[in-house]
């Protein structure tokens, strides 16, 4: 076989449904009782097609028109397709292929309609300004999307996964447990789309409830993000994205909970969710644009190519043109001067990646674009499998602890400690990539391989070759092939050669802002805007956990200082003092292994363990040796010490000991110790980080810039304020005596860095850190905030 | 008269059998009553709860449960068992690090905390504290579960939170709480927003960039 085509299976599997559609086509559906009807009209009633036809909006209006400035009033009713097959089932219910639920997905006006929408004559021609259009047009639409990524599970699981007996070393994510017969194990509910819900500019994908809901634009209610077929595809391609990074968590493990990228503030998981909803119009439609008619009409649409013509001058195809990371990662083509922190523009760096890559596929392998779309797809199928599974199997030759850390610690390693970026995503791609097309001896490149130059090469035009190695077998690297074995797990890396445009920064150059009178920090302590934060916190489902005295934050005064018994919200003014661009920087202050265990005294990082801070001195408190010597995923210190002082010396002490000192009952700690327990909960009990704020983002550092200085608009000067996803929060106890001081040592690290990554110990090589470096100091910059506690 | 008996000890040996089965599936059985809860805040600043109604189902773009879905009833999806194949302890699904034994419940299995009837209202309350007045809570049970770790067990339910604004604004997500305390200890499958046009910028400062500060942070 030279080029891996399926074509004749494809094309019998293709006749076989036509005809099954023909045969079920002569059925009429009989209409039920207590369903809305509703009598079809003229331009696309039921006159103008036939039994379970309809007519729809096979693109969107901009691109149906050909009009780029086609008006919101415009009758769309011109543009409608030619009848087509809707369904044969007399409900908008779609697709078979999911395991459970007699369908995948419905349609259906809102989520109080009894059902989803029936047809009143076995015909679905409606009027295109009716409600039951917009059904009829999301349910073409959904059902196209449906079919072709269910067509490519077949084809990821049938064709393109590599045979892992035939091809020695060679592992899939793909998780066989989820076929059931002719099903797939992905999901346990149906998708309920609904066409008429009242938001404006917004669509959204609530997956607590598996909904889809589609708004309009503007304020003319009038155009409907439904008429947009390029909008459903995005939309449910999120859903998409849930099903492809679960697969393992549904088909294999046991796992209730589920794996997301990125939560309602900028992080790089977020960003590439984005990009790959945008994608998904792609893998549809084969068009590199996104949004034309329903986010056009208010100048948001987004382009996947640097071909288009919506971008600003300097940017092309050509290599040394691509829409790179990090500069781009601000870039809005719509307003291209202003930056702007939004996951949806950053994630256009993805997007235009996995069209390029579709495209050199389809060029170098002489293959159709159809055909390179859903080899891409099955490509994301893999990488996000892997890249999601709290089990920490990852793949089906994996093991527990593979990825994610530990099936206990996985969510705690997914979102805050070792979280999907550009560079864990790109490298999962490049790696399977690599195992699969490839493979020279697999032969799927039109009879050779896509090898790694052409897989480096467009990774670095995209300044995405930030990976040393491949990171094939991830934590399980350097272990034996199989027990007993003397063949050790090895990688493989990268050519420097092929790093020309990637940008690999050291960490040290994170610092905080060394500009004369500039600040390191600031504090945000007023008392409403902190109290309606932490109500906003538990509305956008961040799992906060505050002591009760603090709700409402009723001793904050609003004086930007940090005083007793306040909640506090810390800005870092973090600067970039390399001469290249930072990416995906990210400030962690979540507990961490840099106490010893039993006394709970700061280790000392000093050079000799490989790091950073040589803080602080045995004869100001810090210790050496012992649980310091060795990173452990499962001891944790908060970050924050405190300075004591007794017999004429200062020493820096856990909070534990602190309270042991001031003799203070632990009932008035932060955290409560139940009834009963054998452990004090006082590890925290005067300054403690707020799960669910113990992170921040930004989205990059300009060369010798701090945030500020990077989202100005150049034409003010100015940056718009920081957003709640650049800020670590605390909970300050209000038995601090004033005076007190805090040290909190804070971690910090950025995607585009080379030792936050790549473990250059020599016994290492290289290879990329365990995650269970990611508990302690070695991957990040190490950033001190002294805070004295003032009244 | 040797078939009679034969006759009758197959019919004593399948029925028991077939006892022995349904006795094995009852136990087996994942024991969940959802019911929607609305909690909100009333005119004297108490949190007030009562089961969630038709209306706020559809403010929420909640689709309604079974029962309040007359017209459907007679054409509802066959039940999908999502726990079929999960090992279940106490009718609660087991997670964590669990075996096979740990469905008898005779094996031992210390646990952390014990569930406590009220951890619903516990959780409602906590989470209606500190928002504006006219806003609602509603919450409904999914998943009873006991996740075992290093040995030991943690009663926990697994819920979906829907909050619902005055002006329409609605979020969601699941969550996983402590039956005792009702406390969040996870949450995930938060609403996906598009939002275009989105206002930036949220923390207002005193002063704007680049900052003045006298907050008396030093840095190292
Ligand atoms: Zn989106």
């Amino acid at each position: 076989m030279g080029k891996f085509f399926w074509g004749s299976k494809f094309i019998r599997q293709t006749f076989t449904l036509s005809l099954v559609s023909m045969i079920l086509a002569s059925c009429v559906p009989g209409v039920g009782k207590n369903v809305r009807t509703r009598v079809a009209a003229s331009t696309n009633g039921s006159s103008v097609v036939g039994i379970n036809q309809g007519r729809v909006l096979l693109d969107n209006p901009i691109i149906l028109s050909k009009n780029p400035n086609l008006s919101a009033s415009e009758d769309l009713a011109k543009y409608l397709s030619p009848a087509v097959l809707i369904t044969t089932n007399s409900f908008l219910e779609g697709n078979e292929n999911c395991l459970g639920p007699l369908h995948c997905f419905q349609v259906s006006e809102v989520s109080s309609a009894p059902s989803a929408l029936q047809t009143p004559d076995g015909k679905w021609g409606f009027q295109v300004q009716t409600e039951e259009f917009l059904q009829v047009n999301t349910f073409y639409h959904l059902k196209k999307l449906f079919d072709q990524y269910f067509e490519n599970l077949n084809l990821s699981f049938n064709m393109f996964k590599p045979d892992s007996s035939a091809v020695e070393g060679k592992d899939s994510a793909l998780p066989s447990a989820i076929i059931v017969g002719d099903k797939y194990k992905l999901s346990n509910s149906i998708l309920n789309a609904f066409t008429n819900c009242d938001e404006e500019n917004n669509a959204y994908y609530e997956q607590s409830t598996e909904s889809l809901c589609f708004g309009f634009s503007g304020t003319n209610k009038k155009v409907r993000w439904a008429h947009d077929s390029t909008i459903i595809y995005h939309e449910a391609g999120h859903y998409f994205q849930k099903v492809q990074l679960n697969m393992r968590n549904y088909g294999v493990s046991d796992e209730l909970k589920k794996a997301q990228l990125g939560n309602h503030m900028y992080t790089e998981a977020g960003s590439l969710g984005e990009g790959l909803a945008d994608f998904y119009s792609y893998y549809v439609n084969g068009r590199s644009h996104w949004g034309e008619w329903a986010a056009g009409l208010v100048k948001s649409s987004r382009p996947m190519s640097e071909s288009d013509t919506l971008h600003a001058p300097g940017i092309s195809t050509s290599e040394d043109q691509r829409l790179s990371y990090p500069d781009y990662l601000t870039y809005n083509p719509n307003a291209a001067s202003i930056p702007v922190e939004d996951i949806h523009m950053s994630g256009m760096i993805i997007s235009h990646y996995l069209v390029a890559l579709t495209q050199d596929i389809e060029t170098k392998c002489s293959m159709t674009n159809k055909d390179a779309r859903e080899f891409v797809m099955y490509i994301l199928n893999e990488t996000f499998a892997e890249l999601g599974d709290l089990s920490s199997v990852g793949t089906e030759k994996g093991s527990a602890g593979k990825v994610n850390m530990s099936s206990a610690l996985a969510t705690t390693w997914l979102y805050k400690n070792n979280p999907i970026n550009y560079r864990s995503f790109t490298q999962t791609i490049a790696k399977n990539l690599l195992n699969t097309i490839g493979n020279p001896v697999l032969g799927r490149c039109n009879g050779s391989d896509y090898n790694q130059d052409y897989i480096e090469t467009l990774l670095d035009s995209y300044g995405l070759l930030l990976f040393k190695s491949y990171n094939e077998h991830r934590n399980l690297t350097g272990e034996p092939v199989s027990t007993g074995s003397p063949i050790k797990r090895s990688n493989t890396f990268t050519k420097a050669i092929n790093r020309k445009k990637s940008v690999l920064i050291a960490k040290t150059n994170i610092m905080l802002d060394p500009t004369s009178g500039a600040s390191s920090a600031f504090v945000i302590d007023g008392k409403k805007q902190i109290a309606d934060r932490l109500a906003t916190m538990k509305y956008e489902g961040f799992p906060l956990s505050i002591s009760p005295e603090h709700e409402g934050a009723p001793y904050n005064n609003g004086n930007s200082k940090v005083s007793p018994g306040e909640v506090v919200a810390i800005a870092l003014n973090l600067y970039n003092n390399s001469n290249s661009t930072m990416g995906g920087i990210e400030v962690l202050a979540n507990d961490w292994d840099h106490a010893d265990v039993s006394t709970g005294a700061p280790c000392i990082m000093s050079s000799a363990s490989n790091a950073t801070d040589s803080w602080p001195q045995a004869a100001e408190g810090g210790v050496s040796g012992g649980t310091c010597d060795a990173i452990s995923e499962t001891t944790s210190a908060p970050v924050c010490f405190v300075q004591l002082n007794e017999n004429n010396s200062t020493r820096w002490v856990s909070q534990r000991e602190f309270r042991e000192k001031m003799a203070l009952d632990t009932n008035f700690c932060l955290t409560k110790t139940p009834a009963g327990a054998t452990t004090n909960n006082d590890k925290d009990c005067f300054m403690k980080a707020i799960n669910g704020a113990d992170k921040a983002t930004f989205s990059k550092l300009n060369p010798k810039s701090n945030w500020g200085m990077t989202m100005a608009n150049p034409e003010t000067g100015k940056a718009y304020s920081y957003d709640w996803g650049n800020v670590v929060m605390f909970e300050v106890s209000k038995h601090i005596p004033p005076g007190t001081v805090f040290d909190c040592r804070l971690r910090v690290r950025f995607t585009n860095c080379d030792d936050c990554f790549h473990d250059s110990d020599p016994t290492r090589m290289n290879n990329d850190y365990h995650d269970r470096d990611y508990n302690g100091h070695k991957p990040f910059k190490l950033i001190h905030l002294t805070i004295p506690v003032t009244d | 008269m040797k078939k009679t008996i034969l006759f009758i000890l197959s019919i004593t040996v399948a029925c028991g059998i077939t006892f022995y089965i349904k006795k094995n599936q009852s136990e087996k059985f994942v024991d969940i009553k959802p019911q929607w809860k609305t909690y909100s805040i009333n005119k004297e600043e108490k949190v007030v709860s009562y089961n969630t109604t038709q209306e706020e189902f559809q403010q929420a773009r909640i689709p309604a449960p079974p029962d309040l879905q007359d017209a459907k009833k007679d054409r509802a999806p066959a039940a999908i068992n999502k726990f079929a194949g999960r090992l279940i302890r106490e009718k609660r699904v087991l997670t964590g690090d669990v075996n096979k034994d740990l469905e008898d419940e005779d094996t031992e299995l210390q646990m952390h905390n014990a569930i406590n009837p009220e951890w619903k209202d516990n959780l409602g309350k906590n989470l209606i504290i500190g928002q504006d007045e006219n806003t609602k809570v509603l919450i409904v049970e999914q998943t009873p579960v006991i996740e075992v770790r290093d040995g030991k067990g943690r009663y926990m339910e697994e819920v979906i939170i829907t909050f619902l604004k005055k002006n329409g604004n609605r979020s969601s997500y699941r969550a996983m709480v402590d039956s005792s305390s009702g406390q969040i200890l996870d949450t995930w499958d938060r609403t996906i927003n598009e939002q275009l046009m989105k206002k930036r910028g949220g923390i207002i400062l005193p002063s704007n960039m680049p900052f003045n500060n006298d907050s008396g942070i030093i840095t190292r």
